[in-house]
């Protein structure tokens, strides 16, 4: 998968793909590939994509216009998706949102839509140099809050499950229990080249020695 | 555990410094009802603004997907 896939699009600053379609081992072929797209202007980028791909849209979004699709996406947590699109011949779903929305939400957790997707491993196509700088404290954060809702101790691979969890928490779409399980196992060296960098800069809080993690007694 | 206190978002616990003062089960508490009910807003939101953009027939064939998946599932 390469960036080449969105020469289709407006310009977009940062985009990524997530969820099973790249977690797991062996997934779903029929299942849609999930991208999220950060842009300058979600108006303007989707004044621009409607004239360049309406097939895109639903008729009725079509309809809507770009105007009335971003102020209902803005009442929520700030996200158009289109699904069900063809690209390259793989059927993908993404999702648009104002980039200084999503570094609001990614640096605390204002909508913890965004942020929570980005505590599991994600395939970057584009990288913008601000999302990545906020990534560390959100990364910082999940730690925090995962430890701080875990048992004192706890190994490295059961505090990853812990926090991916907590984007589920009330969610009613809540994965089957043991493909949380399964998809940490699966991409446990993803997880660890993640978080790793992220309990040394917590250092002073956070022990991490032999594959077990603790909030520090110093 | 202070510096770790500090990095809870405000928008899951109003006052993060009073998780101080608690047991590790209050704390649970406070932070599992601080993200649940911020997910349970959130997706409720963006299912709303999905019924309001999307054709009667893509939400139509997306309830039938998961319907079928869900009724393999337990038959398998």
């Amino acid at each position: 998968m390469s960036a080449g896939l969105l020469q289709v699009f407006p310009p977009i600053r940062h985009a990524f793909a997530y969820g099973s379609s790249i977690l797991c081992k062996a997934p779903d072929p029929t299942r849609q590939l999930d991208f999220i797209f950060l842009v300058d202007s979600s108006l303007a980028w989707h004044q621009a994509n409607l004239a360049t791909n309406p097939q895109h849209y639903s008729a009725k979004a079509q309809a809507l216009g770009a105007d009335a699709i971003v102020k209902s996406a803005s009442a929520a947590a700030g996200f158009h998706y289109n699904p069900y699109v063809a690209l390259q011949g793989q059927m993908c779903k993404y999702g648009v949102v104002d980039k200084a929305r999503a570094i609001a939400d990614i640096k605390d957790w204002d909508t913890f839509y965004l942020s929570a997707r980005m505590h599991k491993p994600v395939l970057d196509l584009i990288s913008d140099s601000e999302v990545v700088q906020c990534q560390s404290l959100n990364l910082q954060r999940a730690v925090a809050v995962g430890l701080l809702t875990a048992p004192q101790t706890m190994s490295e691979e059961d505090l990853y499950l812990h926090i991916s969890q907590l984007s589920y928490l009330g969610d009613p779409r809540l994965e089957a229990a043991g493909k949380l399980e399964a998809m940490v196992a699966d991409n446990l060296s993803a997880f660890q080249q993640m978080y790793r960098p992220v309990f040394h800069q917590l250092r002073s809080a956070v022990g991490f020695e032999a594959g077990v993690v603790e909030v520090s007694s110093r | 555990m202070q510096e770790l206190i500090a990095l809870v978002p405000r928008s899951i616990c109003q006052r993060p410094e009073a998780l101080t003062d608690m047991g590790s089960s209050g704390r649970k508490e406070v932070l599992f009802g601080g993200i649940e009910r911020l997910n349970r807003q959130m997706v409720q939101r963006q299912y709303r603004h999905y019924l309001k953009t999307t054709s009667f027939r893509t939400i139509f064939s997306y309830a039938f997907r998961k319907l079928k998946k869900a009724v393999f599932s337990r038959i398998n």
